[in-house]
């Protein structure tokens, strides 16, 4: 067993909303958006955890903890070991070193005005104490990790495709050669083939630097394709976590049941999307249903899920799901595909 | 029976001293009740043919060239502005990739629908048979005016903008009725909103609704559902198969994924540059698929877990449509590549009934 990397406990983030301006005096509660609550999971070195779920069910926002751009309400978050909100200083720069990010959107993570040279230099100029010449080898070893030689040094974002751009944003990621990458949907904003050539990268690179992944999407087959664990989100809350062969096999939330069926695939003899039973829409982060989230969609809901939270119970080895009745899915799932 | 024949079809753009060449010599035809696809990469000009079809390309830039889209015997590109009144809407509606975009925020959702509703009332008045090319709409020949006055100085459009709100009283069974048949819930609450208060599905069911108001017998569904949860997908797709299905409409699906394309297409057209280079029933497709374009482009649908399958995905990038080379638009790309490939064009030939291909590899 590798050792543990990143752990979260308890995770919890409410961001406050103003209240309308004609009504102060008539309410004063805060009401929040609970963007995540109550989180907790891990990951290990050189592995890959797929975060899934919908827009808004809180997988950006839990990035972007990780990444202390944000401060969580509650919880704590550990890095080998260390508890991440007490870093200060000299070691926070060595911390930024070993966990990096990709954005979505490859048009603008780079800035338009700076040279590609440049924004691959900006982290490593930043946080470590290297002389210019070494700094110039490191942007054009780890351009050429990603597959991308050194013509590209002295251009501008505007003369690279999508697809460069975003491997431009892998290279600086890489650059500090970090122990994990945060993968916020990364190739969302892609076409087809050039995100098969990402996620061939992504692997590639993994073996390469012993690199643990948290790859943040919204596409289970994607999901599928890169990870070892997945971990399946639904309205700030951990639904199913589990080996994805256990997952993507035998899911037991029925949320993850809906998501599995209503992803389309390539195969016009077994069409299952139009037979989907899920209804209804993800609900508001700011008025949560009370007890389970899912209750207002779930085909199995009873009176419980509606007044007590669910707990994670274990189905499986190291599976996990949130649901009172984890038996019911039982049969449901040896029918799926 | 073709609902709609699209022959030669040829657009180009004209920026500054380039033409950009994105529909070239392109044939489709649609059926009655038959769902099409039509499945290419960003930059193929897909978007560019679903809007010729309704003719809303704004022209400048845009130029067709050459080519008939021959709809119900009427070609749609010998009409004017004014006599495409009758056929937009009413006989042909569209979808858009971004409902929030496609709705107007400062009025009600049922303000918009009973608009729609309203001008099929009205053209129903009028009886599209009896006049076909004639309209009520007083006659501007718009052509340096256009940009001064245009609309503004219709004057049905300014009673309409004010009479706007009284539609959604005026229909409001109607309206209710139509939001029913999308399955939106709790109808006659929804009426009263703004499209802000609601989600990205429910707007998408809006734009649904507008569209279905008319009873169009032809459907385009320019990326319906992309900016949509994948849950929410499910449901949007399926309402259009059940409408389909319940109204008799036909479809044409514009999408960049193959998988939504198995999922309800009958049959499928992969365009590639400007050009279809294959087509076939949906079952041909994705039992043989011919063109090594739409072989590699099976293989990047990410499937298997980790490490079962490799992905190559396809080197370089969609070629620039500048000018029309006399070569495979592919061959830059292309794994099985030939040297004829670079020195003409290969034929659009049908391999059997139903399968069409564009590439040297089956001369």
């Amino acid at each position: 067993m590798s050792k543990t990397l990143l752990e979260l406990i308890n995770i919890v983030k409410h961001f406050p909303i103003k209240n309308n301006f004609y009504i102060p005096y008539i309410s004063t509660s805060k009401t929040f958006i609970q963007a995540v609550d109550d989180v907790t999971l891990n990951i290990s070195e050189g592995e890959t955890l797929a975060v899934v779920g919908e827009s808004g069910c809180g997988k950006t926002t839990i990035a972007r903890i990780i990444m202390k751009f944000l401060k969580p309400t509650k919880g704590i978050i550990k890095f080998n070991n260390m508890d991440v909100s007490k870093i200060k200083g000299k070691n926070l720069k060595e911390l930024r070193s070993n966990i990096q990010m990709v954005f979505q959107d490859p048009d603008s993570s780079l800035d338009p005005r700076i040279k590609i040279i440049n924004s691959v230099k900006e982290p490593i100029s930043e946080l470590t104490n290297f002389s210019k010449s070494e700094i110039k080898q490191k942007v054009i070893s780890s351009l050429k990790s990603v597959g991308l030689n050194d013509e590209f040094l002295y251009r501008y974002p505007n003369q690279l495709s999508g697809g460069q751009k975003q491997r431009v944003s892998i290279a600086r990621a890489i650059s500090l050669q970090p122990k994990l990458i945060i993968l916020d949907e990364p190739t969302s904003a892609l076409d087809v083939s050039v995100q098969a050539q990402i996620l061939e990268l992504l692997i590639d690179l993994q073996k390469k630097f012993n690199l643990s992944y948290i790859f943040i999407t919204h596409n289970i087959a994607v999901a599928q394709y890169i990870a070892d664990k997945i971990v399946v989100m639904y309205s700030g809350k951990i639904v199913e976590i589990g080996n994805v062969n256990q997952v993507m096999t035998h899911p037991r939330h029925p949320y993850t049941i809906a998501l599995i069926s209503s992803t389309p695939k390539p195969n016009p003899w077994k069409r299952k999307i139009l037979k989907t039973e899920i209804i209804g829409e993800v609900p508001s982060a700011i008025n949560p249903p009370s007890g389970c989230r899912f209750n207002n969609r779930c085909l199995y809901v009873e009176d419980i899920c509606y007044s007590k939270i669910p707990k994670m119970i274990e189905t499986d080895k190291n599976h996990l799901i949130a649901c009172h009745f984890p038996e019911k899915t039982l049969n449901i799932t040896k029918n799926l595909d | 029976m073709s609902l709609i024949e699209i022959s030669n079809l040829s657009i180009i753009y004209k920026l500054g001293l380039q033409n950009i060449h994105a529909v070239q010599s392109l044939n489709l035809n649609i059926k009655k009740n038959e769902l099409v696809a039509v499945v290419g990469e960003s930059g193929c000009g897909k978007s560019t043919l679903a809007l010729s079809i309704i003719g809303l390309l704004t022209t400048p830039p845009a130029q067709i060239t050459n080519g008939k889209i021959i709809y119900k015997e009427t070609n749609l590109l010998n009409l004017d502005n004014n006599q495409f009144l009758n056929f937009r809407g009413t006989e042909i509606a569209m979808i858009f990739q971004q409902p929030m975009t496609s709705l107007n925020p400062s009025y009600k959702i049922g303000e918009q629908i009973g608009e729609a509703i309203d001008i099929k009332e009205q053209r129903s008045d009028s009886s599209i048979l009896s006049n076909k090319y004639e309209t009520n709409q007083p006659d501007f020949k718009y052509s340096k005016n256009k940009f001064l006055f245009g609309n503004l100085l219709s004057l049905s459009n300014l009673k309409r903008v004010s009479n706007r709100k009284s539609f959604s009283e005026l229909y409001k069974k109607e309206i209710v009725e139509i939001l029913k048949l999308v399955r939106i819930p709790d109808p006659s609450e929804i009426v009263n909103r703004y499209p802000h208060e609601l989600s990205g599905g429910m707007m998408q069911r809006v734009m649904i609704a507008m569209a279905l108001s008319q009873k169009p017998s032809l459907l385009i569904a320019d990326e319906p559902t992309t900016s949509l949860d994948v849950t929410t997908q499910a449901q949007i797709l399926r309402l259009m198969k059940d409408l389909m299905n319940e109204i008799g409409t036909s479809i044409l699906l514009i999408t960049h994924d193959l998988s939504i394309a198995a999922e309800i297409a009958d049959r499928i057209n992969v365009m590639y540059g400007g050009q279809l280079i294959e087509e076939s029933t949906i079952y041909d497709l994705f039992s043989k698929p011919l063109h090594p374009y739409t072989q590699s482009l099976l293989n990047c649908i990410p499937s298997g877990f980790k490490g079962e399958k490799i992905m190559k995905g396809i080197p370089g990038s969609v070629p620039l449509l500048h000018k029309i080379k006399n070569e495979c638009q592919f061959a830059g790309r292309c794994s099985k590549v030939m040297p004829k490939c670079s020195e003409s064009k290969p034929d659009y030939l049908s391999i059997s009934k139903n399968h069409k291909v564009g590439c040297f590899l089956y001369e």
